[in-house]
């Protein structure tokens, strides 16, 4: 069995979907902790929850806002999570790891489809590396770690995309090593970097939401709620 | 102690506590065989061992309640509730463990119902259920103590207890003096399998004095342990007596186990300089006599160091008592080497007893019956409580965030590390195919167990040629699958494990061969996958030699199950269609092992 492939289905894997997927639940759990803490030491009954919600719900599938502002921006930033969503869970060869590891699986999409997803996802990803690289707006709030995570989903994007392209010289086996690292180090750093909002990003808005809707002079209290009584400073 | 201390050894119990647990998982889920190095001629291993140790350790709470109760030495009473407590974890643990030794845990209640009187094993589970009880009614107050146990309800319940206490200490004793006695009547019951030092009639008997001794002990050691955790002061001179009680259990133990060994003649064989003797010498000499004589002074009895040394080396002998009986020196038909599974879960049972333990202490009134005591809260940056923003240091929210970081790790560590795949797939490591020999009879043997088949090969392929007309249609019958360019490959080739199904293609090769990644057309539709791969005849049109022979599937069954399928199924038809039943027995093909001595004869001629 060629290397990648005892990385796919062997310890490393299930280590990795250990950290990754614990350790999501785990953040999940704990926001949801925080946020209630949150809210009860605000101890406002005013909120329009109603609203809230159907806010939330609004920019969770985000498609009636695409066009708003920065549509370009939008369009590709919707596009790339389009395209990982799609491949990452509805490839057949995805789909058989999982089922060797855990015995679950779901029906997959054709190839054809998931590879136009793939593409557009590749370009979307590359267009915002470089608006990241080139908008001085958008440079300035960059850290390091952003730059690399949208390099490692590119790089899983690429080099899944072209493996087993006719016109493509790389070894198979190569590419494909190259992949599973790659997805590895994703996975592995999931938990503890930006991508968390992968499944925190309900909570989050949720989170704005509710920071939008809090009455006038509410400010004077923030403090209060989200430190407690001793109020610290932030 | 440092709060920083406190959490890192809190830490370290959580980290050993949710790593039993994990292997837990595994240990319920796929069964013993699986998980453990446990079998049907080895029963007993670690997990056993331990609970012996625990149960001995628990000695102190009966030893502590009788001398307070019956016998009215009230100057013990402050330590009362710490030996009830210990004794209830190290019960606790036992039960516990016993979960993950019983093959059917869920039958755990079983002696209540069916009433095996003449079994030991009867006895220890009722003294275990009914002394259990016990000790949770014995610290029950100290729980209902707390101010969440206002309601009258529990007060009555309260003063219920207080009421009941003298015929529950006594149960408890009665109890557990059989129960730590029928412990060692286990080995009375097995003595071929214990070793002659450390076998004796009157293990029973042993068993209950040593764990008088070790329970003491144990409380010492509880005690010293006890004061560098809350910083408070220990009570030596307590301690100091319950040596002195410690001292005369131990030496009517010393007196009666090596007593027996001279009066039996066994004494001689602990000179006999094997690893065995040097262990015995050890345990009574370093773990027994040197204690008794630290203990026998007054002077060093009354040091902190001389008590600590002798409570150290007496729980130390003890325990190596224990552990020598049930694990180093137990005969056993094969070696035992315990799985890391069984490791885990023989650590993390008393991890878990002890953060128990810890909290208990920390919160209700187990040192002190006035209150419990207030350690200051620790003042340390938890780790691990990314991305919490909110999470004040010593909060409830905090710690939560910090432990469930840790069991995230922990958990994935045990994901990696315990061999889920293996135990689920119930996969063994390969066991390569022995090639059969001969021609004309082909010996078949394939893991040279000396099982052997002498299966008629030319004779099959004369008979099968001259009723089919061909002799190349002969051989197609079984060889159904023939390696490039070969015509008969022999079933080896392919079936090349034992017991499992093994891949034998091999797609890097192929793939180098076919030109690479422009190739993948080649066999593979649209997916690339091994069920969208074409079929190897597709190209190799001489591989499946017969129109209707079993398509090739690149996992090629085991050599027993494949050398069992080729023969029987031809066997079945024939011993029908013929209507000669014995043409379907084993013992047609396995003949040889109707006569042992028959084998034997034809492996020498072999």
């Amino acid at each position: 069995m060629p290397t990648w492939m005892l990385i796919a289905k062997g310890a490393a894997l299930r280590f990795t979907l250990g950290i990754c997927a614990l350790g999501l639940l785990r953040l999940l759990l704990l926001t949801a902790l925080d946020m209630f803490a949150a809210l009860r030491r605000a101890g406002d009954r005013r909120l329009p929850l109603g609203q809230i919600a159907r806010q939330t719900l609004s920019w969770v599938a985000p498609l009636a806002r695409l066009h708003r502002s920065r549509p370009a921006y939008s369009f590709a930033s919707f596009v790339f999570h389009l395209g990982i969503l799609f491949a990452g869970f509805f490839l057949v060869n995805h789909l058989d790891i999982l089922k060797d590891l855990l015995g679950i699986s779901w029906p997959s999409l054709p190839k054809p489809a998931l590879d136009a997803l793939t593409l557009a996802a590749i370009i979307g990803g590359a267009y915002l590396l470089l608006y990241r690289l080139y908008a001085a707006s958008s440079r300035r709030l960059s850290k390091l770690s952003d730059y690399l995570l949208l390099v490692v989903i590119l790089n899983i994007l690429l080099s899944g995309y072209i493996a087993g392209r006719p016109w493509n010289s790389i070894p198979y086996d190569s590419l494909m090593l190259f992949h599973t690292l790659n997805g590895i180090a994703l996975l592995l750093v999931m938990p503890f970097t930006k991508i968390a909002h992968c499944v925190l990003y309900p909570l989050i808005r949720l989170g704005s939401e509710i920071a939008w809707h809090f009455p006038p002079r509410g400010g004077e209290q923030v403090i209060h709620a989200l430190y407690g009584p001793e109020g610290r400073k932030i | 102690m440092a709060a920083q201390y406190r959490n890192w050894i809190k830490d370290g119990l959580w980290a050993l506590a949710i790593a039993g647990m994990a292997a837990a998982v595994l240990r319920f889920t796929f069964g013993l065989g699986a998980s453990t190095g446990l079998n049907d001629t080895t029963p007993w291993g670690l997990w056993i061992a331990f609970k012996l140790c625990f149960v001995a350790l628990s000695g102190g709470g009966f030893t502590l309640a009788a001398m307070v109760y019956v016998f009215h030495l009230e100057s013990f009473r402050p330590i009362l509730r710490r030996a009830i407590l210990l004794a209830l974890l190290g019960y606790g643990s036992f039960i516990v463990s016993l979960l993950f030794d019983l093959g059917l845990p869920w039958h755990i209640y079983m002696p209540i119902i069916h009433w095996q009187h003449h079994s030991v094993m009867f006895e220890i589970a009722w003294c275990v259920m009914l002394y259990f009880t016990v000790l949770t009614l014995e610290f029950a107050p100290v729980i209902l103590e707390h101010d969440w146990f206002r309601h009258p309800i529990f007060q009555m319940i309260y003063r219920a207890l207080h009421v009941a206490v003298i015929p529950l200490v006594i149960t408890g004793i009665v109890l557990s003096t059989l129960h730590q006695s029928s412990l060692g009547a286990l080995i009375l019951i097995m003595p071929h399998r214990v070793h002659p030092l450390w076998y004796s009639p009157w293990i029973p008997v042993l068993f209950f004095i040593s764990a008088i001794a070790a329970g003491l002990m144990a409380l010492v050691l509880e005690g010293f342990l006890v004061e560098r955790w809350l910083g408070s002061q220990v009570k030596l001179d307590l301690l100091e007596r319950l040596g002195k009680v410690a001292a005369f259990a131990l030496a009517l133990y010393l007196a009666l186990r090596l007593g027996d060994l001279w009066a039996r003649g066994t004494l001689p064989a602990a000179l006999d300089g094997s690893w065995q003797s040097l262990l015995f010498g050890a345990e009574v000499l370093i773990g027994g006599l040197l204690p008794l004589t630290l203990l026998t002074s007054r002077k060093i009895r009354q040091t902190r160091e001389g008590l600590l040394t002798s409570a150290l080396l007496i729980v130390a002998g003890v325990v190596s008592q224990r552990m020598s009986l049930s694990l180093f020196t137990m005969w056993r038909p094969a070696p035992y080497l315990p799985s890391l599974a069984e490791i885990l879960i023989a650590l993390g049972v008393p991890a878990a007893a002890a953060l128990i333990y810890l909290f208990f202490v920390e919160n209700l009134a187990v040192l002190d019956e006035k209150a419990p005591l207030k350690i200051a809260p620790a003042r340390v940056q938890l780790p691990m409580t990314w991305p919490f923003p909110f999470a004040e240091r010593n909060s409830l929210n905090g710690i939560i965030a910090h432990r469930s970081g840790l069991a995230v790790g922990i958990i994935a560590v045990m994901l990696a590390v315990l061999p889920i795949q293996t135990a689920a797939s119930g996969a063994l490591p390969l066991n390569l195919v022995q090639p059969a020999r001969g021609w004309r009879i082909l010996w078949i043997d394939g893991n040279r167990a000396k099982y052997q088949v002498e299966f008629a090969h030319a004779e099959h392929q004369e008979r099968l040629a001259k009723e089919m007309g061909s002799s190349e249609e002969a051989c197609q019958t079984c060889h159904h699958l023939n390696l490039p360019q070969d015509e008969a490959t022999a079933c080896w080739q392919c079936h090349r494990d034992y017991l499992q199904a093994v891949n034998i293609f091999d797609h890097t090769r192929h793939q180098q061969i076919l030109g690479g990644n422009a190739a993948c057309q080649e066999c593979h539709t649209v997916e690339h996958t091994r069920r969208s791969a074409a079929a190897c005849q597709e190209c190799h049109e001489t591989m499946s030699p017969k129109e209707g022979q079993a398509a090739f599937n690149p996992m090629a069954p085991a050599y027993l199950d494949a050398m069992h399928g080729l023969c029987q199924d031809c066997h079945a038809q024939q011993a029908a269609a013929q209507n000669r039943p014995e043409l379907a027995l084993c013992k047609t093909c396995h003949s040889l092992q109707e006569n042992p001595s028959e084998l034997q004869a034809a492996i020498r001629n072999e």
